[in-house]
Parts: C-alpha cells; structure tokens; sequence
C-alpha cells in the first residue's frame, strides 16, 4: 500500500492538494458543527442568558436581576396559583442564589394594597400589603432572607390565622415595636423589647384590623400575628443563629432588608393571592443564579407550559432578552438539524483520514505544520469570538460560536491529537 | 557550656556570610510552613507575608552576591502558566484582576528553586525535616486552640476552620504526614520512630479536620508509598499488613465516635449506587458544581473566565468548582490547564535522585495531583513550596539553561549545555 501511494504523494502538486484538503475538510467540520450548534435551541437559550449577565454586571446595582412570570391568557385561576405555589416551593432548597414571591396581580404588574391599620393609638396607619405572600412557615421565611424575631427556636410555629382571623402576619419590627408601646405590652414587660415582641406573637387574641380599598372593598381584615421579621432598626434582636444565616448566605443583609421588603406587613391567604396571582423572582447575583433558576425552578421549557417571563433592569424597564428567552424556551425541545452533525462528522473524519495516508510522506517540518492544520480553523474561530464576544454582541457571539460546536470541535481535537501523538512516537520515519 | 555550644553553632552554620545566610533561610522555613498552613485566615496570613517576604529577600541577597539566576525549564513553564492567566484576564477585559497572589506565590516558586539549585541533597532533606517541623508546632497550636473539642474525639465538629477551610487545611496536613512516611523509608536507627510518630500524628489531625477526601487520597498514597518504598518479603508483609489495617479501619468506623465518618461514607455509597435513602449533599453539589465548570470551559474552551470567575457563574460569591482540573481549565481555558498540570506532571515522570528527596517529593506531588479531583490547590501556597523543590531533585540527561551572575561589576550570561556526554558552556557579559 505503501509503496503504491509513495509515487502518489511524492509529486508536489498532489501534496499542496492535500494540505489544502485537510484543511478544506477541517473548515468544513467547524462550520457545520457551529451550524449545528445553532439549530438547538438550548444554544440560543444560553446566549441569552449570557447577554443578560453582562448587562446586569453593568448595572449599578451589579446583583440586581428582578422578573416575572405571567400566564397566557384561558389559564385558570386555580392553575395558575397551583403552578405558582410550585415554583415558590422550589426555590425553598434555593434561598442563597434567589428569592421569589409570589404576588397579587391585576394587570401584570404588581400592585401594593394601601390597607389601613385599625390598632387603637398606633401612629402608622397605612402600609403595604401583599408584596409577599405564601409563606407557610417560620423557617421558610428566613429563606428569604428575612429573620425572624425569635420566641422559641426548637418550637417554630406554622404560619396560619389563629383566632378566628382571616390572614396570618408578619410585620416588621418597628410596626411591632409601635404596637406595643402603643398597647402598654412593652411597659408591662419592664422596657424590654424582646419580651414585649414574644407576648405579641404568643398572644392568641391579639387582632391587628387591616383595610384595603382594592381587597374586598375597603371591608376590614383581622389578622393575627404569626412573626416579626426584624428590620434594619432592630437588628440588635438577632440571635446567634440569624447572624450565622445573615452572615453566611447574606452577607451584610440585614442593611438592606428596609431596601428590599420595606413593606410593613406580609400575609398570608390563600383567597387573596388565588385571584390572579403572578410569580415574581429576585435573581439577586449572576448569571449562575439566572441558569440555575431557569434549571431548578422555571424549567428551560417553561414557556410550552404557558409561562412567558419578563426580566426588568434596576430601573424597572424589561430587558430585550425576555423576549428571546421565551422563543427559545418555546423550541427547547425541538429537535435540531442533525444533517449538519453527519456533515461536520463526516468532515472530520475526512480530514482525520487524508491526514492519516499523507503523513509518513512528508518531511520533517511540513509534518509539524500538517499537525497543527486540521485545528487551526477551531483555533481561529476561538480567538475570533473573544475578539468579538465583548464589543460586537454577546447574543450574536454566543449563538454563533456557540457550546455544541466547540464541543464538537474539543472532541476532533482531542482524538487529532492522540492521532498525532501516536505517529510523532511510534510513526515509521518519513519515507522522503 | 553555653559558651561551647555557641561557638560550634558559629563555626558550623555562621561561619562566613554565605553559610549564615544559607542557615537564615533553612531557620525560616518552619516557619513559613507554621503559617502558610493558616494563611487564610487574619493575623496569621501577615506573619506569613512577612516569612515569604523574609525568605525571598534573604535568597536574593545569597544568589546575587554568591551565586547566580538560572533561566531552564522550570523559569519557561512558570512564566508561561503567568502569561496564560495573563492572555486570559486581557481576552475578559479584567487585566486590573489579574491574581496578585500567583504572581507572588511563582515568584517565590522561583526564587526557592534557584536556592534549591545551589545545595546538596543532603541540605535538600534538611528542607523536608524542617517541613515537617514546621508541621509539628502548627500541631501543637491545633492542640492548644481546640484542646477541649479534640479530648471529646468529636469529628464531626470538622476542626480547622479557625485557621484554613478543614479540607485546605487537611491537605496541608496529609501532604506533612506523606513527607513523614517518605521520611521514615529514608532515615535509619530510632530516627525513624520520631517520623513514625509525626505520620500518626498528622494523621489524627487530618481525621479531625473531618476531611472525607483528604483521607482517601491520604490513604491511597500510604498505600503506592508503603508498595513502593518496600521490595521482596517485606512487601508482602506490608501488603498483609495494609489489608489488616484496612479491614480495623472498618471496624473502627462501626464506633460511635467515628460515626461522623462512617455515615458520610455511607451516603457517598448511597449517592452513587441507588436513587432512594440519604446522599451526600457534599459530594453531590461537588459534582454539579464540576458539571458547571465544565460547561463554562466549553463555552470559551481556548483562554477560559478569567481568574477567580467560576463563582459569579455557577453557585455565587465564595462558590468555586472544588475541582482543580475544571477550575483551571473554566478560569484560564485549555492553555492554562495544560501549562499547570505541566509543572505539576514534569518531576513525576522525570528520573529523580534516588533516596529520601526523591521519594519525598514524587508522593507529595502524586498527593496534590490526585487532590485536585476535589479542590483547587492552583492559588494555595503548599504547592509552590513543593513544585520547586521537586524540580531540583530532577536529573536531566540533556540540561539546557541560563545563568545570569553579577562577577566584577558585570552581569555574566552563562549558556547552560550540559549532557551525560558534553558539557559545553558558553560565557556572555554585560558591563553595569
């Protein structure tokens, strides 16, 4: 065989042939392994994602990501609050990487319910309810990043309405610490807060009267209080274990608890929220948190489960990529074009092979160049995308040169290499 | 007698400058190892700053007035593995975080192997008796600081934390007690029983770091080291002996105080072998986390994140792949991963001197290099302790090099060409 080929690829001709062979070939397996790259929707999905992180990094506020989901329209109510209760329930095992609420909607955007507080002497009287709903229990809501006012840690209490009262609530610690100084709690108690704050909550007959316009037409809610979440002007009253949880998921947290939920009470009803109820979700720091939301929570497939999401920058205006994530996560399970895969296979496998017949017949340093060949394409495209990924467009980049290709492309050039490692040590010397 | 002592320690160590410098740096390296093990933490991380810087400017001083730099292989490898990071931090825009730490932690890589080079292998064992020195007063401290929880033999309290993350630290740990076991193979007479006692000692503090990784590797090791070091009968012996202590060590485990242990082993089993019961929630955020990592490499396969990247995309703030090989290779791509493992692979598979440094720093090598399956150790100071040192021991049948030496107040280049066969050298000066 050998000695038939010898004449063959001795002629100059047919050796530049050959190069340009292995190269043709090479550049071919490339491109059609990106090509095919960009026929699954997971590449686009991923894209996307990667755009949205660079923009949140360059926000102000580099750890803010805030979106939510809506349902098409024909999707029931109760589905729609049993699918948004699951979500919630997800993201329990989650809290470090996110939060997410679920939230009363109207018209898409959430609406904060002014109720009035009817608590004899109390000072504030109006706040917003509804924010945050569904917590069911004192643990879940330091998942959130919510610490609780302590009354006995071995023994947490579930969230429910007591006393025949319609919501259970939380409020915050200075609404609490208004209470009681208002009722004569904090005097009976000797001025000490924390005991003040445990009669409140272990006060089984403690109603707090609450009105909103919206909710019921103004008709008065009586809520008993489940918990006090410990704001920023209280955060004296952290046991050692809320430290340990604020310091270890949150970092310094607790400063910005009045920013993030500087609402003064959190409910819990269902007959509240039922009622056209709409998942939002903090993704509060990078894109792992957005891929692992989309993994763990959403699903890549949410929208053909009739979910359409929007993500909203620090200003509250929808980011671009909502749209793109909704088209991609509607085709995530569409197959993609695997004529481009056997092509780029193909191609591969024909560079792999002209390579293999011309090797022995060429000298030394023509052979040094005949192995860094066949990865040259991959190399160039590489260098492209990361002079093009930052100031082109992250969408485009990402799409084109995209995790299915360079997969393809890792895999030839791993197997090219062991090829040419085995030829440099046990090829016979070249015959030229 | 005071006065007898002192005068045979001048002569012997301080006799003339070359030789008291030579003895200041063997002084500080206990030292340095004291706290490099608790580097991460504050204070000690400045007392370590000031050893490593201590220790460098005292080997500059002793290459440049009696000695000279030699430019070979391990100087081209260093300085790749920094211009890889480099390529990688300027293709993500993020030249200003380039890792300072690397860059110091190299340079003193550097610097200890140019020291290295100028003393005998008798001085070279010296370096790992003081290694395990140092090792055995960081001891001492671990019993001072956690005397009451180490009298309970509570493991599952996981020990350490005050001074290194408790598997950084139990790293640190094993690879003392593997220079131990060198050590006993190397020495002779009741010398051997001091090393005998520092492994066991090491030992039982690795166990208390409640490092399940660390043991494996630790225990692997002991195990090639033990086959190695021993030929004939007492291979056999030791063999037998091997697969007693393996067989108590799980018997051991069936105690109540090893039961931190036994039910992480038993939920790692679990894990793998069946999808009901309990898992090991360690074991199973390792691997997602790997799998993150190695979705990040694929995306930018060539030049990687950049330094330090891999937490803002997979888990968040203070996340990292927990797996050295995908850290690198998702942080500083294909280029970086290859040039590290380079420098870490290099010494093992060259020819060493034979004895106790050879020994010495071939299984310490085979430790770090099989405890990168469960952390980083790219960024971490033991190795650029280690790799230098291993380099020295190296016997090269063709040495190619540079010298650069300042003799006459002119710096001479020296070409380095020494084989078995010739040894050629070429002189080149240069007037400051």
């Amino acid at each position: 065989m050998k000695e038939r080929l010898e004449p063959f690829f001795n002629k100059k001709i047919i050796r530049i042939i050959s190069f340009i062979l292995i190269l043709f070939f090479s550049c071919l397996g490339t491109a059609f392994s990106y090509s095919y790259g960009t026929t699954k929707a997971s590449n686009g999905f991923y894209a996307s994602l990667m755009s949205l992180d660079s923009k949140i990094k360059n926000q102000k506020q580099t750890s803010f990501g805030h979106g939510m989901a809506v349902y098409k329209d024909g999707v029931s109510e109760s589905d729609t609050y049993k699918t948004n209760f699951e979500l919630q329930k997800r993201t329990r095992f989650k809290y470090q990487n996110y939060n997410s609420f679920l939230v009363s909607s109207a018209d898409g955007n959430p609406i904060a319910y002014n109720v009035d507080c009817k608590v004899p002497n109390l000072e504030w009287t109006a706040s917003n309810l509804l924010e945050v709903s569904t917590y069911y229990d004192k643990n879940y809501m330091e998942s959130i990043g919510l610490p609780l006012f302590n009354v006995d840690l071995d023994n947490p209490s579930r969230i429910t309405q007591k006393n025949g009262a319609q919501c259970g609530a939380y409020i915050s610690a200075s609404c609490a610490e208004q209470i009681v100084t208002n009722n004569g709690l904090l005097e009976k108690c000797g001025g000490d807060i924390s005991k003040a704050f445990a009669s409140l909550i272990s006060d089984e007959t403690f109603l707090l009267e609450v009105s909103s316009e919206k909710y019921k037409s103004g008709e008065t809610i009586t809520m008993t209080i489940n918990n006090i979440y410990i704001d920023s002007s209280h955060t004296e009253l952290f046991n050692e274990f809320q430290r340990k949880v604020q310091y270890n998921y949150y970092g310094d947290y607790s400063k910005s608890i009045d920013y993030w939920f500087k609402d003064a009470i959190f409910t819990y009803s269902y007959d509240i929220f039922s009622k056209e109820s709409t998942y939002f979700f903090d993704i509060r720091k990078n894109y792992g948190n957005l891929d692992l939301f989309f993994r763990d929570v959403l699903e890549y497939d949410y929208a053909t489960k009739d979910i359409a999401i929007t993500i909203f920058d620090e200003n509250g205006i929808p980011y671009t990529e909502s749209k793109q994530l909704n088209d991609f996560s509607l085709n995530i399970h569409k197959n993609p074009n695997y004529v481009f895969l056997s092509l780029s296979i193909l191609s591969f496998v024909f560079s792999l092979i002209l390579f293999n017949f011309s090797f022995a017949f060429y000298e030394k340093k023509a052979k040094i160049i005949l192995s860094i060949l066949p990865l040259l394409p991959f190399a160039i495209c590489q260098i492209v995308f990361c002079m093009v990924v930052i100031p082109i467009n992250f969408v485009l980049a990402y799409s084109f040169f995209n995790s299915t290709g360079n997969m393809l492309n890792i895999i030839f050039t791993f197997i090219f290499s062991i090829n040419v490692m085995l030829w440099w040590l046990y090829g016979k010397k070249s015959i030229v | 007698m005071v006065k007898k002592v002192l005068s045979r320690v001048i002569n012997n160590y301080f006799h003339d400058l070359e030789t008291s410098l030579k003895t200041c740096v063997f002084l500080i390296i206990p030292f340095m190892v004291f706290f490099l093990v608790m580097s991460d933490r504050k204070p000690y991380n400045y007392f370590a700053f000031i050893f490593y810087g201590l220790e460098s400017v005292i080997i500059i001083f002793y290459l440049l007035r009696f000695h000279s730099l030699v430019l070979d292989k391990y100087f081209v490898l260093l300085s790749t593995f920094l211009l890889s990071i480099l390529l990688s931090q300027i293709i993500n825009l993020s030249i200003l975080d380039y890792p300072r730490t690397i860059l110091l932690l190299v340079l003193f890589s550097f610097l200890f192997y140019q020291f290295c080079l100028t003393i005998s292998p008798l001085e070279k064992e010296k370096i790992f008796k003081l290694i395990v020195v140092g090792g055995i007063c960081f001891a001492f401290y671990f019993i001072i600081h956690y005397f009451s929880d180490l009298v309970h033999f509570n493991f599952s309290s996981r020990l350490g934390r005050d001074f290194s993350d408790q598997n950084d630290l139990g790293k640190n740990l094993g690879i003392f007690a593997i220079i131990s076991e060198a050590l006993v193979f190397g020495v002779k007479g009741k010398k051997k029983l001091f090393y005998i006692f520092a492994t066991v000692f090491f030992f039982f503090f690795l166990l208390v770091t409640g490092s399940i990784s660390n043991l494996l590797v630790f225990s692997l090791v002991t195990i090639i080291l033990i086959i190695k070091s021993l030929k004939g009968k007492k291979r056999l012996i030791a063999t037998i002996i091997i697969i007693i202590a393996i067989a108590l060590f799980i018997g051991v485990l069936q105690l109540p105080f090893m039961s931190y242990f036994k039910t992480r082993i038993d939920n790692m089993i679990n894990t793998i072998s069946s999808t009901s019961g309990s898992v090991d929630y360690s074991f199973v955020d390792r691997f997602n986390l790997a799998i993150y990592g190695l979705r990040l490499f694929v995306s930018k396969p060539f030049f990687g994140y950049g330094y330090d990247q891999v937490q803002f995309y997979t888990f968040g703030k203070n996340a990292f792949s927990h797996n050295n090989f995908v850290e690198l290779l998702a942080s500083f791509g294909i280029v970086g991963f290859i040039v590290f493992e380079s420098i870490l692979l290099y010494p093992i598979f060259k020819k060493r001197n034979k004895g106790l440094s050879g020994n010495a720093v071939l299984f310490s090598l085979v430790y770090l290099f099989a405890f990168q399956f469960f952390l980083i150790i790219f960024r971490k100071k033991i190795e650029y302790f280690i790799i230098p040192l291993a380099f020295s021991v190296i016997e090269y049948e063709n040495y190619r090099g540079l010298s650069f030496s300042i003799k006459n107040k002119k710096i001479v280049m020296t070409k380095l060409l020494e084989s078995k066969n010739a040894n050629l050298i070429n002189y080149y000066t240069i007037d400051i």
